[in-house]
């Protein structure tokens, strides 16, 4: 077969994925999400420690560098990090911390290390990395707790990377719903619907999140916290998406294939599943492809607040919530990590939001 | 190339990436436009003939690209000089296009920009191509408006696109690229997309200025009734390669090239037929081969190989 | 026994509210696209329906099938269970005679799903229709596609694989395969190339002699009129302005609106030339 006709018999979801192959960013950046959600998922196997475990030897301690020659030179297969040793200063009363070469903790991969609970099912022990017992691993310091940075990030993002994803399909569902109805219908619903809309947008959000989380009963557990998180979160949402869903519905209604469906006698639920859906299904794929961001951002920006998620919840919001003040930035500075995974997150998921869309727009080149 | 020769377009070939690699859209044409006549590309979709139009002011933009070719330009008492060979963002290029050479399109009311007045685009035309007072170019393209039949034209100029029908558009739009009294009028099918009577009132507008202003016009169209009324001279194309030229009166009434002969064939005339005469398989991907043009008796030509040429033509 | 006409459509008038823009969207007139039009349609006859943009020629075969409101008139329908009048029946009580009537669009681009195979989209009508049936709609499709001359591997594959005369064609398939007495085409040859319009065109002519079909013909082509259809109306801002045999309209126009109209044909002799009346010096309305 030529090119020319393999190319004829592609679906156009083949073509689209054709398509969406040439943006090199978007592929790097869908492989990268890929590879983050992995890791979210397996966190207490990536983690080296539980989040919320304490290590009175280093509080507030900078991240430790890896090694793979020694002191005096000699080449170790096995990479290492040493041990912290500690000096307050007596003028400025700051921790100072220093690399004790006499104390080596040699990283294991794939080895034993603390217990831990796989998402409450079973218990386990091996890790990706860690130390043998009594030595420690903070690849990017602890806070002022003593715990590990690195760990909580890890715990974290099994937290915020599903919030966004579970917050979106929530949107997604009330967004097609009611914007499907208003532009489907059309008339005194479309009506109704769009002014409810228009007032939902122009409360303030985030004083209304506030709000909202504010009246959150403070004796729920964290997992209903989070759960009217995401709830308080798509309650805004979802209004954006309606609009673009109504307007796709309103074009879709009268292009001339609907037409036919119409006076060919199908029903109107024939209608909508087999002829609207799926025509516009790729431009709400990458809306909320392009909304997930915004859920993940929202979350930070109220646990950061205060009023989103809390402790002993550990999720990026609430880790930066440790970075509040000034001194931070002077002093321990790595606590505000958690904020460049925010930044990357966030940046592949809008370079794979516009990957998508540019492969679902068969019109974007020039048509002579 | 004689004087009569205002552009002549050498070898010319545009190719176009998509999905599947690059395809040529137009494939090694030559074509010659005599001074001061219609020259008409007629073809249907496909053949190339928009894209020529295009090439020539160099306004093929990516995924298109010019592979190969030159165009010709003469302009009255000036040198010749190779329109492909301007660069980019060159003074000569911009004073080309809409000094030397204008173009009007197919859809009007996408050409004008919706949000200023007919004014302000015509006073935009002239300005840029001449140094002259803001009140003196008011005053010619309300002149130029009047000139096209547009009535209460100083007036008018202060309205938008959106007020004028789609008739009065396209009149304003050849205002607008004869304003700087061009030499070549590029027109892009510009009857296409408009009611069989408008079209016939600007068919009657571009003879009555072609009759009064010099002026040499290649016009794109896929209408064969069209091209009766305005042309003198025809080119045909298909899939990007010129099939057969020559004077209007031979092509519509005697054409040699089967492609050529199954297009006329094709209109319906003027009177009941049971059946037209259609080109036997779905003609976008029909093969004629691949011949050069020759020459033939009458200052025409045609890309058959000579054994299929009847025999009283071939000089 | 049958009727001598297929339809009769009398004073089908259609208009659009004028909403004013507001918190509630008020009324505040309304434009009519289609007034007060009559007409009658003989079994197994081609009538053209013909007018400019804004003539309403379209709105009016698409109130015909109730795509669009009728706002008045009548649309008896002679169909194969007794006589109907259109503009009466429920959406539910049109579905049954949806059989009977078809209709094949203009851009053929736009008519067909893009993301449905050819195999799919043919067969839909019987799916809807005849639901008890799956193992005998392939042969079904099969046959039509065979009947407009595409080739069988076209089953599997998607409307972007075709050239606008063949999506046609799969139009007309889907149009055809309930086997209708009336087909309404709506411009259906205008957004093809000459040489195309004609293989469609003769195709048409084929498939009416041996399906027996009724067409109505909207079209915008003069030529393309004369050529296809018997009898034809002319269309002017919402009204017919003129009706009769195809022959007698092109030969002896009476109303000035045809008359504008036949003189503004470019003809295709070089020495013909074209002199469009002046529209100005007509009384129009």
């Amino acid at each position: 077969m030529s090119d020319r006709q393999l190319y004829e018999d592609l679906s156009t979801r083949r073509l689209t994925w054709l398509r969406f192959k040439r943006h090199k960013l978007a592929l790097i950046s869908g492989g990268f999400l890929i590879f983050i959600y992995l890791i979210a998922i397996f966190c207490e196997f990536f983690a080296p420690y539980e989040p919320n475990w304490r290590n009175p030897k280093a509080i507030f301690a900078p991240p430790q560098e890896i090694h793979f020659f020694e002191a005096n030179g000699n080449f170790q297969f096995r990479p290492f990090v040493y041990g912290y040793s500690l000096r307050i200063n007596p003028e400025t009363w700051v921790r100072e911390y220093t690399e004790d070469t006499n104390q080596k903790h040699p990283l294991y991969f794939f080895s034993e290390g603390q217990k831990y609970q796989f998402w409450n099912l079973f218990t386990a022990r091996h890790h990706f990395i860690s130390t043998s017992e009594g030595q420690y691993l903070h690849i990017f310091g602890t806070d002022k707790l003593g715990r590990d940075i690195f760990s909580r990030i890890v715990y974290g993002a099994r937290i915020s990377l599903s919030l966004g994803l579970i917050g979106v399909v929530l949107t997604l569902v009330l967004g097609v719903l009611i914007g499907g109805l208003a532009g489907y219908l059309g008339g005194r619903t479309d009506n109704l619907i769009q002014r409810l809309i228009e007032v939902l947008q122009s409360i303030p959000t985030l004083p209304l999140w506030m709000a909202l989380s504010a009246a959150v009963p403070v004796h729920w557990s964290p997992l209903g916290v989070y759960f009217s998180i995401i709830v308080i979160l798509s309650f805004i949402q979802w209004t954006g998406l309606a609009r673009v869903v109504r307007g796709r519905f309103l074009a879709l209604r009268e292009e001339d294939f609907v037409v036919a469906a119409r006076l060919l006698g199908a029903s109107q639920l024939r209608i909508i599943t087999r002829h609207l859906l799926p025509s516009f299904m790729s431009h709400i794929i990458t809306t909320a492809t392009l909304a997930i961001p915004g859920m993940i951002l929202a979350e930070t920006a109220l646990s950061f607040l205060g009023v989103g998620l809390r402790a002993p919840v550990v999720s990026w919001g609430v880790l930066l919530q440790q970075a509040q003040n000034f001194q931070v930035i002077v002093l321990t500075p790595w606590l505000l990590i958690p904020g460049i995974f925010v930044i990357l997150v966030v940046i592949a998921f809008n370079l794979l939001g516009d990957g998508l869309r540019d492969a679902a727009d068969p019109y974007g080149g020039h048509q002579l | 190339m004689s004087i009569s020769t205002i552009l002549s377009i050498r070898n010319l070939s545009v190719s176009f990436k998509n999905e599947i690699g690059e395809q040529l859209a137009v494939n090694n044409i030559n074509l010659d436009m005599r001074r001061s006549q219609t020259t008409a590309i007629v073809g249907e979709s496909g053949s190339g003939k928009s894209v020529t139009a295009y090439a020539m002011m160099q306004l093929i933009q990516p995924p298109g690209k010019i592979t190969s070719g030159e165009i010709i330009f003469t302009p009255a008492h000036q040198d010749s000089f190779d329109i492909l060979q301007l660069n980019d963002n060159s003074p000569a290029l911009y004073d080309l296009r809409g000094g030397l050479m204008s173009m009007i399109f197919q859809e009007p009311m996408t050409a004008l920009s919706p949000v200023h007045t007919i004014g302000n685009q015509i006073m935009e035309a002239i300005l840029t191509h001449q140094a002259i007072p803001k009140q003196a170019a008011f005053d010619l393209a309300a002149t130029m408006l009047e000139r096209v039949g547009i009535q209460n034209s100083r007036e008018r100029m202060l309205q938008y696109p959106f007020e004028f029908s789609g008739g009065m558009r396209q009149r304003v739009m050849i205002a607008m690229a004869l304003v700087c009294q061009p030499q070549i009028l590029i027109c892009d099918e510009p009857t296409t997309a408009l009611d069989v009577t408008i079209q016939a009132e600007i068919l009657a507008l571009l003879k009555e200025l072609k009759a009064t202003i010099d002026i040499s016009v290649l016009f794109i169209t896929h209408d064969l009734a069209v091209v009766a009324q305005i042309a003198d001279q025809v080119i045909v194309m298909n899939q990007g390669r010129i099939l057969e030229t020559g004077s209007v009166r031979q092509i519509l009434n005697d054409p040699i090239h089967p492609y050529s002969q199954g297009l006329i064939a094709a209109v319906p005339g003027m009177k009941r037929q049971p059946r037209l005469d259609a080109i036997s398989n779905d003609s976008t991907r029909h093969n004629y081969g691949v011949h050069p043009l020759i020459a033939i008796k009458g200052d025409r030509q045609v890309a058959l190989p000579t054994p299929l040429i009847p025999a009283e033509y071939q000089l | 026994m049958t009727t001598r006409n297929l339809l009769e459509v009398t004073n089908l008038s259609v208009k659009f509210p004028l909403l004013k823009r507001g918190l509630l969207s008020k009324q505040v007139g309304e434009f009519t696209a289609v007034d007060q039009v009559s007409f009658e349609v003989q079994r197994g006859s081609v009538l053209g329906i013909v007018g400019e943009s804004g003539s309403g020629k379209t709105t009016l075969v698409r109130a015909i099938l109730r795509a669009i409101e009728p706002s008045s008139g009548s649309v008896l329908f002679h169909g194969n269970n007794g006589t109907v009048d259109l503009c009466q029946l429920s959406h539910k009580q049109l579905m049954p005679l949806r059989t009977q009537m078809q209709m094949i669009f203009q851009d053929p681009f736009a008519s067909l799903n893009p993301r449905m195979k050819v195999a799919d989209i043919i067969a839909e009508p019987l799916v809807i229709h005849h639901p008890e049936q799956p193992l005998e709609h392939r042969q079904q499709v099969i046959k039509m596609l065979e009947r407009v001359g595409l080739e069988a591997d076209s089953l599997h594959r998607f409307p972007h694989a075709f050239s606008g005369g063949q999506r046609q064609r799969i139009g007309i398939a889907r149009a055809l395969i309930l086997n209708p007495s009336l087909v309404i085409c709506d411009e259906a040859v205008s957004a093809l190339d000459v040489s195309v319009q004609a293989q469609v065109l003769n195709l048409l002519a084929d498939l009416q002699e041996e399906m027996n079909l009724t067409y109505i013909f909207v079209a915008h082509d003069l030529n393309v009129v004369h050529h296809f259809c018997e009898r034809a109306l002319v269309m002017y801002r919402g009204a017919v302005v003129e009706s009769g045999p195809v022959d007698q309209i092109f030969t002896s126009p009476q109303h000035d609106y045809t008359k504008l109209l036949l003189s503004a044909i470019p003809s295709l002799d070089p020495d013909i030339k074209l002199s469009p009346l002046d529209r100005n010096s007509l009384d129009l309305d």
